[in-house]
């Protein structure tokens, strides 16, 4: 298993590699002469040539690209992201000022799509072909397909401004999370009910779970000892990178709710031109994201004997 | 001789396919007796394994089975699910074939045992535990190896942890599909003398699917042979080795290692579409006309001893009319003069009428 997490973590550390040159290479490559656009940013107006000239060497930007990298990953390593080119504030303090709200957004969907999507997915596989499954697979292909701006707005629309129970945008209290976490949470949950069908209709054609029938158990003790154990391998992977891909902000939805979130963040800083805040987001969602597969992995390891145990020992 | 435990008669079991309608039984009529072993052997395709899950019914839900199979006194077919589960396991065990798909991957050999044992006896964590490990022990598995899992095991072993899975509740009757295949041959018989060892201490009774005759032949009191899904000849495990009747079972006898290694030409035909009359006659070295179009019936002639062919319903006349031209040696040594035509003709004009 330690082989196994330790290949793992040397994939996930290459990974980050890359995407801090990305990240690195995005700013150098936008259009225009870096100084200039952070002069554009900070001050709003042209400046004069010399002015520039002095931004430049400020930030250290007439040193060569390589040299300019190791600069910036050497920050980066003691994590400093820099600052915002608009308001000048730390970029990582601000980041860490959204991440509560986006963890809280995140976590309250995931439990939502998955409690809707074990049982529907669970209760699919089980009366499979039947009505019940049919529509519950329906259901969720419609899920699949709508997108999440229009079903955000379609619950706005019946709960907050036909029914008026639940406030329309806003964070504070459990009232604002229930739409957009049902937002997210039912769109994901549609896939993740799928997979889990499908994962569990492929365990009960196994044949260890004909074997347990053969030593006289009932279904129930086949489905719950034998059967969701093995079923749910693939759809803890998956969860788990829906998860990590939440942690990093949900762009759109946030963005409907005006939830104060990291998606909302980057948008907003997109919007606002500040190049080194959209830097430190999207490098601070790759980390998640790789951090999150990584948790997702070893996970996996500890749910499944045949990586936890090498054939070996 | 011993009454029997299970009695199966006249068994049809079908599937409805793609293809059309794959009969993998028919009209399978025989008895397992207590205390006894029983060899049902025959190629792959023949229908054993489909035989030995409908005694349990655990052929899937397209399926259809017809007749009687009794268990002592209770007919297994008409019983409903919630009964019939009472006697998996429990009355009748079965290793299925195949041990590292029939073992749940996620889940240590040692639960997988002791599970049956809080199931089926509600025993406590502890105590079932400790059964397994016993359990584990007989079938000589020291009894730490419990907490590993199925990929951890050698396909010996694998094969072991299934035989105390099948016993685990000492059943009247275990039955075992193919518990040798893909084992080296040493190994093949520490299996099956393990498992033939511990049916015969408990007096339960075996049904022991193979394709291997001489293996049948060491452990089995009787065999059936299988082919295209009918039973084609039954009797004594040393009389069939000895003497068989059938030229399929001849043909076996001849593809063994010690025998000729000379294995049955052309396939085990399909079960949708069985040949006409005798369902062996495209591969029958020994085929008369008749054979093609009348369908032989399984007829005994000697006590213990039934067969399906046209052949020994003329070893019957080879006592009475032509006795000249078929000497009575045993029909292993006797293929020149059953293939001799003479005899053949005048017996032949016999077997049209039945
Ligand atoms: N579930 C099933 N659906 C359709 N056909 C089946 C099924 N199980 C077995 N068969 C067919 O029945 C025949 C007998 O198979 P089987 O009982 O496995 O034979 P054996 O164990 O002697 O090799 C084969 O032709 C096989 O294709
Ligand atoms: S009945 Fe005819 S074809 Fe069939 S086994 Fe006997 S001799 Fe061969
Ligand atoms: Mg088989």
């Amino acid at each position: 298993m330690w082989k196994y997490i330790s290949k793992r973590l040397a994939m996930v550390s290459i990974v980050l590699m890359g995407v801090t040159l990305v990240a690195f290479s995005a700013m150098c490559l936008a259009p225009g002469d870096p100084a200039e656009v952070i002069a554009l940013a900070r001050y709003g107006e042209d400046l004069s040539a010399s002015q520039i000239e002095t931004l430049r060497e400020a930030e250290g930007l007439d040193a060569p690209v390589h040299v300019q990298y190791l600069i910036w990953l050497n920050h980066l390593l003691r994590l400093d992201l820099g600052k915002s080119l608009v308001t000048s504030e730390d970029v990582l303090a601000e980041i860490r000022q959204k991440l509560p709200a986006t963890a809280e957004l995140a976590i309250a969907s995931l439990l939502i799509s998955l409690l809707i999507a074990l049982p529907a997915g669970i209760l699919g596989a089980l009366r499979k072909n039947t009505l019940l499954d049919k529509s519950c697979m329906f259901v969720s292909l419609v899920g699949v397909s709508i997108p999440n701006f229009w079903l955000g707005l379609l619950l706005i629309w019946l709960f907050a401004l036909t029914l008026h129970i639940l406030p329309s945008f806003g964070y504070g209290s459990l009232k604002h999370l229930v739409l957009p976490a049902l937002t997210l949470g039912t769109s994901m949950s549609a896939v993740t009910a799928r997979l889990t069908r499908a994962s569990l209709l492929e365990v009960m054609g196994q044949e260890y779970i004909l074997a347990a029938r053969a030593r006289g158990f009932d279904e129930h003790t086949i489905l719950f000892r034998h059967a969701l154990k093995n079923a749910f391998l693939p759809v803890v992977t998956f969860a788990g990178m829906q998860f990590g891909y939440l942690l990093g902000g949900a762009v759109i939805v946030e963005t409907i709710f005006s939830w104060p979130g990291i998606g909302k963040l980057l948008v907003d800083s997109i919007f606002a031109r500040d190049f080194s805040m959209v830097q430190g987001c999207v490098l601070f969602i790759a980390v998640l994201f790789s951090l999150s597969s990584l948790a997702v992995d070893i996970l996996y390891a500890v749910l499944d004997p045949r990586i936890r145990y090498d054939r070996r020992d | 001789m011993n009454p029997p435990i299970l009695s199966i008669e006249d068994l049809n079991v079908s599937f409805k396919t793609s293809k059309g309608i794959v009969r993998a039984n028919e009209g399978i009529s025989l008895e397992i007796r207590e205390g006894e072993i029983l060899g049902l052997i025959g190629e792959t395709g023949c229908g054993k394994t489909t035989l030995g899950k409908a005694i349990l019914r655990l052929l899937s839900g397209k399926a259809k089975l017809e007749g009687k199979i009794v268990y002592r006194d209770t007919d297994l077919l008409t019983l409903p699910e919630k009964e019939m589960r009472c006697f998996r396991g429990k009355e009748i065990g079965i290793m299925l074939q195949n041990p590292s798909a029939c073992l749940n991957p996620v889940l240590s050999a040692g639960r997988q045992i002791a599970e049956i044992y809080r199931y089926h006896e509600g025993m406590g964590k502890k105590e079932a535990e400790k059964k397994a490990g016993e359990m584990l022990e007989l079938v000589g598995i020291s009894s730490f190896r419990g907490c590993e899992y199925p990929h951890q095991f050698s396909g010996g072993m694998l094969q072991r942890v299934m035989v105390a899975i099948g016993l685990a509740l000492r059943p009247g009757l275990l039955i075992a599909d193919e518990p040798t295949k893909g084992l080296d041959t040493d190994t093949k018989l520490q299996i099956v003398e393990l498992i033939a060892g511990l049916v015969r201490k408990e007096n339960s009774s075996m049904l022991l699917i193979t394709h291997d005759l001489e293996l049948a032949g060491r452990l089995a009191d009787r065999i059936a042979v299988m082919y295209a899904g009918e039973i084609i000849e039954i009797g004594k495990a040393a009389e069939i080795i000895s003497n068989p009747k059938h030229p399929y079972t001849l043909d076996l006898l001849h593809s063994l290692p010690g025998k000729g290694f000379r294995t049955v030409p052309g396939q085990p035909p399909s079960l949708v579409s069985p040949p006409s009359g005798c369902r062996y006659h495209p591969r029958c070295s020994f085929r008369l006309e008749a054979c093609s179009q009348v369908h032989p019936e399984l007829l005994g002639f000697e006590s213990e001893r039934l067969t399906r062919c046209f052949l020994s319903e003329m070893g019957r006349i080879k006592e009475t009319a032509a006795q000249p031209s078929l000497n009575s040696q045993p029909s292993l040594n006797s293929q020149p003069s059953l293939n001799s035509q003479s005899a053949l003709k005048c017996a032949e004009e016999e077997t049209w009428h039945c």
